[in-house]
């Protein structure tokens, strides 16, 4: 049961990360005509593969494997929300001539938004322990 | 913190989009060469709740729909909360152009572009750029 649980949890990992942002921006592009030039769905399905794959490590049973697969599940969810915040840099709603063409220089805001995953990623790393 | 992040996230956007215009006026002029000065009064208006806008450019690029440039004119600003501030351009239409374009041979351009940092005290956050086009008539 232990394994089934964990396997679900990377595949149920792997889907949120690897399909949610698609949909989203297939919705905004078809409704709105918003478009995300930078958008890189290859890249962010392999960096959402390598989640669940760590995602089902860090439900194992075995503490080590937890600690160490939580931790770097949550590094890769930082990278992943760095990823996906800097392809959102660019967004052209409308089209030709008269788009209406927006930039997002996220500064400082992008750490802020990576830094709870960092966070995370070492409370997953030391809590086995810690409840021993 | 996640949730905090995401609420902050989802209130600096709100805030940012918050900033609009209001009371947008123009007039033009013809001087003694026969070149056209077009004013434009734009006022920027903040409905921002918690992030100001600081460092903020508004500039008008004026050029023809064969990409020519003709003028351009740049202004400042900073807006807090609730505030409001008026600007002011002028742009100018070499008479040949104006002439081209009253005949209905060519189109004006107006570009704009806007960009501003939120920022929270001295703290600049997040830089929004946007660039829209207007289609100026021969009118």
């Amino acid at each position: 049961m232990g394994r089934a649980k964990a396997l679900a949890f990377g595949i149920g990992n792997f889907m949120i990360y690897g399909f949610a942002l698609k949909t989203a921006t297939s919705y905004a592009y078809s409704e709105f005509t918003i478009l995300l030039p930078n958008y890189d769905w290859f890249l962010l399905a392999i960096v959402a593969f390598v989640i669940g794959v760590l995602a089902f490590f860090q439900e194992t049973d075995n503490k080590s494997s937890k600690a160490l697969g939580g931790f770097l599940k949550n590094l890769m969810v930082a990278a992943y929300t760095y990823l996906a915040i800097t392809m959102a840099s660019l967004i052209i709603i409308g089209y030709g001539e008269t788009a209406f063409i927006v930039r997002l220089n996220w500064g400082i805001w992008i750490y802020i938004l990576v830094f709870p995953a960092i966070f995370n990623g070492l409370i997953h790393l030391l809590k086995p322990f810690a409840e021993e | 913190m996640g949730l905090l992040v995401a609420v902050g996230t989802t209130t600096l956007i709100v805030d940012a989009a918050s900033i609009r215009t209001a009371d947008m006026s123009y007039g033009q002029e013809v001087d003694l060469d026969g070149n056209v000065h077009l004013y434009i009064n734009i006022t920027l208006i903040s409905s921002a709740y918690i992030f100001e806008a600081r460092d903020g450019n508004l500039t008008l690029y004026l050029k023809t729909d064969r990409g020519e440039f003709v003028d351009r004119d740049t202004k400042t600003f900073d807006l807090g909360k609730g505030e409001s501030v008026k600007l002011s351009f002028e742009l100018v239409v070499p008479s040949e152009i104006a002439l081209d374009v009253e005949a209905n041979e060519i189109e004006l351009l107006l570009d704009i572009y806007l960009s501003f940092w939120e920022a929270y005290g001295n703290f600049r956050l997040m830089n929004l750029s946007v660039k829209s086009t207007v289609v100026l008539t021969g009118e």
